[in-house]
C-alpha cells in the first residue's frame, strides 16, 4: 500500500471511529478520537481527500435516492364534445379510451375539429392491457372514442422538501468547494427571448430573501428594441434556491419622439430628453469617463478596501448644460459580489440557527427586521451630492438597486443647478458597486405607464396554463426550483415603439442552506454582523480582499443549469 | 438511538403508505402500468370487521361498482351497499422515500454537533411532507363522489357495452 493510500485509509478510519465513538458516548467535540481527526483536516494535505470523498459518498447516496423518485399523478376526464380542449392541456401523455374497451396511449396528440379525429403517435392495447401495437403514428375517428384521459406526471412536491435537505449534504460543485461563499446565488433572473446573451436584462426583488421581506420591484428594460407587438421574457431559477413569484409584469411607459421614460427609487415615471453624456468623470484612482458615457456594459468600479468594506470613494462628474429648472441624474449600476458575500456570510455564521432567524422575521419581530437593515445601512447606496454657488457639497439623493446580475438604470431628480457646468458627485462605498452610465436629462414629466400581465406561459416548451392563472391571480404564488425555466410572453399597445418598458415582479426567494457554510457557524460573530455592522464590515475586509479577484469567475460559472 | 428512531420512522412511513399488494398498484413511472385501475377496498353496509372486498377497479357505473382480485376474480357489488370505499391511484413509492429519509436521518451522525439542527430539519423537512405525500393519491368515499373515484378505474367511461366480465383479466408480467 502506497503512503498516500495508508494515510487516506488512515484518515477514513478515524472517521469511522469518531461516527462510532459519538454514537456510544454521546455528542461531543472534546473527544480525544475527534480532536485527532480534527488535526488531520486541518492539515491541507488530507483536506482535499476528505472533501472529495464526502462528495463521492454522498453523491451516491444521492444517485440512489434519485433513482427511486416518487411521482404524483393529476388526472382528468375530457368527454369527446370537448376534445379540442385537449391541444392545450399539460400532460404527460393521454388516454383514449375506447368503446369496446381498447385505449390509446399518446404521448404526442392533436385533434383535427374539422375531420373530428385525433392524430398523435403512441401506444394500442386491448382490454386486458395487452400491447397490440407501441410507438406507432395513428389518427383515430372521436366517434369510435368513450372518453379522454389527461395525465400529468410530476415528481412529488415531498421531493422537493427531501432535496432541500439533501443537498445541503452534497457538495455542489468543484467551484463552490474552494470558494463556498462566490456561489452563483440569485433572485429570478428575466432574459429576452430569442437572445443569445447570458447576462439577464433583469433581476427580481434581490433582497427579499425571506417571506416578510416580500417585496415588489420594477427593472427598467433598457435595452429592449421589440419588433411586434409580442415580446417574450424568459424567467429562470438558475441558483440553489426556491423562488415564490407572486407575478412579472410589463409596464409600458409613453413616451414622446426622441424622449426615455426613467423610474426614480420612488417608484416614479419621468419622461425624459436632452439626455448628455459627462465631459469629465475622475475618481480618486482614475478617469473613468470611457467608462460612463455609454450603457454598453463596459463598467468601472474599483477594488474593496483591504481594510474596511465600507470605506468610501468619490467620482466627481460635470456636464455642461445651460441651465434647467428641471434636471435629472441618470445612473445605471449593480452591485458588486459583496452584497453576495456578506448575505452568504451571514447565513453561514448563523449555521443551523439561520432556520430560526427567518422565524424571527416571519414573527414580525420589529427588532430584527431594524437590525437586518444594519448592515445595508452601513454600505450605502449610490449618494447623488451638487456642488453649490458657495462650493459645498449638498445631499441631492440616492440611488442604487440590491443585486449583482443586472444593470438597473434609475433617475435621482436634482434641484436647479444654476451654473452651465454642472459638477456632481457620487459618493460610494468602495468596491461595492459597478457603474456602467451616468447621463444628465431635462426631466419633462411624470407618466403613468399600463400595466401589462402575460397572456401565454410556456414550461419545457409547452403551454402552462395553470402557471400563467397563478401570475395573473395576486392571491396565488408560482414556486420554482434550481433548473426551472420559463417563456413568458406578453401582448404589446399598439405603437409599441412609442413606450418605454419595465419589468414589475414581486415576490421572494429562499437561499438553500449550503453544507460547507454550516461549517462556519459562529453566533458571536452572526450576532456582530447585526448590531455592529461598521465593525463586522472591517472584520470581513481581510477574507472578502482574498476571494475578490477571482470571485467574479467563480461566481458566473457556478450558475445551477439542468 | 438515531439508528432506531430512523428504523421507526421508516416503517411509519411505510405505513402510511397503502396496503395494496405491491405489483398490483400503477406505477407513474410506466404509462402503460397507469391504463390499470387504482387498487379499491369495499366495505359492505353490515359487513363484520376483516370481511371487506378489494382488488383492482375496473369500472363505476350508475349502480354497480366492479372489481377484479388479486386472485382474478370478477366481483360486482351494487352501490347501495357500500358504506366505504378507499381507493389508492397508484404506488407513489412512499417505503422508499421512507428509507431515503432514515437513510438521510442516520447521515447526520457525521455531522458532528450540527446534528442537533440537522436531524431535526430532516424529520422536519423530510419525513412530515413524505407522510403527507403518502396520502395525495388515496381517494375515499363517501368523501369523494363516485364521479371522483371512477377516473381511477380501468374502464372510466364504465363497462365496454357487450364486455363479458369473464374475459377481463390482468397481465401482471407486461407490468414489470
Amino acid at each position: 500500500m502506497t503512503n498516500s493510500r495508508f494515510l487516506l485509509t488512515r484518515e477514513i478510519t478515524y472517521w469511522i471511529l469518531i461516527v462510532s465513538e459519538r454514537t456510544a458516548l454521546g455528542i461531543s467535540q472534546q473527544s480525544s478520537i475527534n480532536r485527532k481527526g480534527q488535526a488531520l483536516l486541518n492539515n491541507k494535505q488530507y483536506f482535499w481527500a476528505f472533501e472529495i470523498y464526502k462528495i463521492l459518498i454522498a453523491t451516491i447516496f444521492f444517485s440512489v435516492c434519485l433513482s427511486c423518485s416518487s411521482k404524483v399523478v393529476k388526472r382528468e376526464l375530457i368527454k369527446t364534445e370537448e376534445a379540442e380542449t385537449l391541444n392545450n392541456k399539460k400532460s404527460t401523455f393521454i388516454k383514449a379510451h375506447m368503446l369496446d374497451g381498447r385505449v390509446y396511449v399518446l404521448s404526442r396528440w392533436n385533434v383535427n375539429s374539422v375531420e373530428n379525429r385525433v392524430e398523435g403517435s403512441g401506444d394500442l392495447l386491448d382490454y386486458n392491457r395487452e400491447v397490440i401495437f407501441a410507438n406507432r403514428e395513428v389518427s383515430i375517428p372521436l366517434d369510435s372514442v368513450a372518453i379522454f384521459e389527461t395525465n400529468a406526471v410530476s415528481v412529488a412536491p415531498a421531493i422537493a422538501a427531501l432535496t432541500l435537505v439533501t443537498a445541503a449534504s452534497i457538495g455542489v460543485t468543484i467551484y463552490c468547494i474552494a470558494n463556498p461563499k462566490s456561489c452563483f446565488g440569485s433572485c429570478p433572473t428575466f432574459y429576452f427571448a430569442g437572445t443569445e446573451s447570458e447576462r439577464p436584462q433583469a433581476e427580481g426583488f434581490s433582497s427579499s430573501v425571506a417571506p416578510s421581506l416580500e417585496a415588489r420591484d420594477i427593472d427598467a428594460l433598457f435595452e429592449a428594441r421589440p419588433k411586434s407587438r409580442e415580446l417574450s421574457i424568459i424567467m429562470k431559477n438558475e441558483a440553489l434556491e426556491t423562488h415564490v413569484v407572486r407575478y412579472v409584469n410589463l409596464l409600458a411607459a409613453p413616451r414622446g419622439d426622441g424622449g426615455r421614460v426613467f423610474v426614480t427609487s420612488a417608484g416614479e415615471f419621468w419622461e425624459a430628453r436632452d439626455i448628455i453624456s459627462p465631459t469629465r468623470s475622475i475618481s480618486a484612482s482614475r478617469d473613468c469617463s470611457a467608462q460612463l458615457s455609454h450603457f454598453d456594459g463596459d463598467e468601472y468600479y474599483n477594488r474593496s478596501d483591504s481594510f474596511d468594506l465600507a470605506a468610501r470613494e468619490f467620482i466627481d462628474i460635470e456636464f455642461d448644460s445651460p441651465r434647467q429648472d428641471s434636471l435629472g441624474l441618470i445612473v445605471a449600476s449593480r452591485q458588486t459580489l459583496i452584497s453576495t458575500f456578506l448575505l452568504y456570510q451571514t447565513l453561514a455564521y448563523m449555521g443551523n440557527s439561520a432556520g430560526e432567524w427567518i422565524a424571527a422575521l416571519e414573527r414580525s419581530d420589529e427588532k430584527i427586521n431594524g437590525e437586518l437593515d444594519g448592515i445595508r445601512g452601513a454600505l450605502g447606496k449610490i449618494e447623488v451630492l451638487i456642488e453649490n454657488e458657495s462650493g459645498e457639497w449638498v445631499y441631492a439623493g440616492a440611488t442604487g438597486e440590491t443585486g449583482p446580475l443586472a444593470s438597473d438604470i434609475r433617475i435621482v431628480e436634482l434641484p436647479p443647478i444654476e451654473s452651465d457646468i454642472k459638477k456632481i458627485r457620487l459618493r460610494l462605498t468602495r468596491g461595492y458597486w459597478r457603474l456602467d452610465y451616468v447621463a444628465l436629462a431635462t426631466l419633462e414629466k411624470q407618466v403613468t405607464p399600463l400595466r401589462l400581465t402575460p397572456y401565454q406561459v410556456y414550461h419545457d416548451g409547452v403551454s402552462d396554463s395553470e402557471t400563467l392563472s397563478s401570475l395573473k391571480d395576486s392571491l396565488r404564488v408560482l414556486t420554482t426550483f434550481p433548473g426551472d425555466q420559463y417563456e413568458i410572453a406578453y401582448q404589446l399597445p399598439e405603437y409599441f415603439n412609442r413606450y418605454e418598458l419595465f419589468l414589475e415582479a414581486k415576490g421572494y426567494y429562499l437561499e438553500w442552506m449550503r453544507d460547507e457554510w454550516i461549517k462556519e457557524e459562529n453566533p458571536a460573530l452572526a450576532l456582530q454582523m447585526i448590531v455592529n455592522p461598521g465593525q463586522a464590515l472591517k472584520t470581513l475586509a481581510p477574507e472578502y480582499k482574498r476571494l475578490e479577484a477571482e470571485m467574479e469567475e467563480t461566481f458566473w460559472n457556478s450558475k445551477y443549469e439542468r | 438511538m438515531l439508528a432506531l428512531c430512523a428504523a421507526i420512522l421508516a416503517q411509519i412511513i411505510s405505513c402510511a403508505a397503502s396496503d395494496a399488494p405491491s405489483d398490483m398498484l400503477p406505477d407513474p413511472a410506466n404509462h402503460h402500468s397507469l391504463t390499470y385501475g387504482g387498487w379499491i377496498t369495499v366495505y359492505r353496509i353490515g359487513e363484520q370487521a376483516g370481511a371487506e372486498i378489494d382488488g383492482e377497479l375496473i369500472a363505476v357505473d350508475s349502480t354497480n361498482l366492479y372489481l377484479l382480485t388479486q386472485f382474478a376474480e370478477f366481483i360486482t357489488v351494487p352501490l347501495m351497499d357500500i358504506e366505504e370505499a378507499r381507493l389508492t391511484a397508484y404506488d407513489i413509492k412512499a417505503g422508499q422515500l421512507g428509507a431515503w429519509v432514515a437513510v438521510g436521518l442516520l447521515s447526520t451522525l457525521t455531522h458532528g454537533l450540527a446534528l442537533i439542527g440537522s436531524a431535526p430539519a430532516w424529520i422536519l423537512l423530510g419525513a412530515l411532507p413524505v407522510v403527507g405525500q403518502s396520502f395525495v393519491p388515496r381517494h375515499r368515499y363517501p368523501e369523494e363522489s363516485w364521479e371522483s373515484i371512477r377516473q381511477f378505474a380501468r374502464f372510466p367511461q364504465g363497462l365496454p357495452p357487450g364486455m363479458k366480465l369473464k374475459m377481463i383479466s390482468r397481465i401482471r408480467e407486461t407490468i414489470y
